[in-house]
């Protein structure tokens, strides 16, 4: 373990001494990565965003129906029991007649005065499903009001669908933006895999001498990619974590109680997440590894015997 | 220098029957034909200090160099420490090599480290730990004269210091071999005895050396197993 720790400690020291030699070159490249990495990471946060708002939409899909002027309440007890073995269906609210009264009171706050005196046998009583994902489509609230009115003792059925059409073709648009996200992100880890590779070679350059003579004296080859390992995953990580760093500020500057505003329209604004974050660090230090194995193998290559 | 030579011949007597370093009709041909080494068969045993000499193209260097393989054999087969460098995979070269002490004329000294720090950079490669290698490099430093001097940059450095330096970390490993390819080429008479000095102590304590040189002055004044060389064909071998 101890020599385990001593060669960690070693090849770490290699790295920062080779990044603190080239000083200069090191911060112009980790610079352009975290610029390069911002444009992914604005693009993958628009994305992120888009996708929440939609789910948002799409959970407030529901279908209410309304107990038949005949019915009892055993008859809504049926339809609960019935509908909880549907498939389609992800939770089911049921609402006697005085429930909805009260509730209708409490939607009328000051004004719930204007109720006094109804015969609460008036309100109708209700079962609300709440959909899963799959079954928001316009088609498949279509099918499932058909089936839900056929249930004994159920009158009117209505679809609340809280605007299904538009975020079926926001889905469309989000296909869209995810096979461009994909691009743009296989355009970003080419940029960073150029800049650290040429970063990399550079400082390799610089060290020749220094390779030339720890290759003369036994140093294998795996002892000697390692600290340049170390130093492109740095720049990667480094890079990265800056361009999130710079993101999670602009965020908070543009929507600091995290509501973005459009004249009318506003809407919640949320960050990438700690696992997101974390694997997009690890997703760079990977390319930066990646472009250091690249370098040092055509730089090395022909060096090494 | 008289004390030195009882104690390695005596040395060299009971031990010198073990070969480590074989040429077997090696040839090295460069681009246009130009062959470096011709047909060379060669034998030296553990212990031995041989003088390698001949004029500048000779093929001493390029045969230093097939030993430590940064060049290999066009035809023929070469063992060093029982391994056949016709056969050896790259990954094993690095581990032939911490057998093998070179020192070159340019000294390839890092100049932006401090003489401790060159000197210790063979011994990092090893994986020692920090302690063992201060002891040794500075025990070594001692041995080549530069106790004194280890915090200093070579380049503030005479060349005869440079030279102790490139020395001092080729032997730090204690290798078997030691490779000198011209050591004394860039410094005066007085540089050239200390240095040949160094390394007959090297030799002494049992490492094999084989030292390149073309200053017939040398020649004559050590009078070790001395190999020439003419158009890459050994022309004589005397003992």
């Amino acid at each position: 373990m101890r020599v385990l720790w001593a060669w960690i400690a070693y090849f770490t020291r290699k790295a920062a001494e080779s990044v603190r030699q080239s000083l200069l070159v090191q911060l112009v490249a980790v610079s352009t990565i975290a610029i390069s990495m911002i444009v992914l990471g604005a693009f993958l946060l628009l994305l992120h965003n888009l996708d929440a708002m939609t789910a948002r939409w799409s959970a407030e899909a529901r279908i209410v129906a309304f107990l038949g002027e005949d019915a009892g309440p055993s008859q809504l007890e049926l339809a609960e029991r019935d509908v909880l073995t549907w498939p389609e269906v992800e939770s089911v609210e049921v609402l006697s007649r005085a429930e909805a009264l009260s509730r209708f009171r409490k939607a009328l706050g000051r004004d719930a005065a204007l109720l006094d005196g109804i015969d609460p046998g008036l309100v109708p009583a209700s079962i609300t499903l709440r959909l899963k994902p799959d079954a928001r489509s316009p088609e498949g609230m279509e099918a499932l009001s058909i089936r839900l009115g056929r249930l004994p003792g159920l009158g009117a059925v209505e679809k609340l669908d809280q605007g299904q059409d538009l975020v079926r073709r926001l889905n469309d648009v989000q296909a869209l933006l995810n096979a461009l996200g994909g691009i743009l992100a296989a355009l970003v880890a080419c940029a960073v895999i150029f800049i650290i590779s040429n970063t990399v070679r550079l400082t390799l350059f610089a060290r020749r001498d220094e390779l030339e003579v720890m290759q003369l004296v036994g140093a294998t080859d795996r002892f000697i990619r390692i600290p340049v390992y170390l130093e492109g995953m740095f720049q990667a990580v480094l890079g990265a974590t800056l361009a999130l760093l710079g993101l999670w500020g602009g965020v908070r500057l543009v929507a600091a109680d995290g509501v973005i505003r459009f004249g009318q329209f506003e809407t919640a604004v949320v960050f990438l997440g700690t696992g997101y974050c974390i694997a997009l660090v690890l997703l760079a230090a990977v390319v930066g590894f990646g472009a250091s194995h690249l370098a040092s193998s055509r730089f090395l290559k022909p060096r090494l015997t | 220098m008289s004390a030195l030579a009882e104690p390695a011949h005596r040395w060299r007597s009971e031990r010198a029957t073990e070969p480590i370093i074989q040429f077997f009709h090696v040839s090295k041909i460069y681009a246009q034909e130009h062959r470096a080494l011709n047909d060379v068969s060669l034998r030296i045993d553990k212990g031995e200090f041989v003088l390698l000499s001949g004029p500048s193209g000779a093929g001493k260097s390029t045969l230093l160099k097939l030993i430590f393989c940064a060049e290999p054999p066009t035809s023929g087969q070469l063992v060093v420490t029982d391994l056949s460098l016709h056969r050896i995979q790259r990954a094993r070269v690095p581990y032939l090599r911490r057998n093998i002490g070179v020192v070159f004329q340019d000294f390839k000294l890092l100049y932006r480290r401090s003489v401790f720090d060159n000197v210790a950079f063979a011994l990092e490669v090893l994986g020692l730990p920090r302690g063992e290698i201060r002891t040794r490099v500075t025990r070594v430093l001692h041995q080549v004269g530069l106790g004194d001097r280890q915090h200093q940059q070579p380049g503030t450095l005479s060349g005869g210091e440079q030279q102790r330096v490139a020395i001092a970390r080729a032997l730090v490993t204690e290798p078997a071999i030691l490779l000198a390819d011209e050591p004394t080429g860039n410094l005066d008479p007085a540089l050239a005895v200390t240095v040949m000095n160094l390394l007959i102590d090297a030799n002494v304590r049992g490492t094999t050396v084989v030292v390149s040189t073309h200053d017939p002055a040398l020649l004559r004044r050590y009078r070790r197993r001395s190999i020439a060389l003419k158009d890459g064909r050994i022309v004589e071998d005397t003992r």
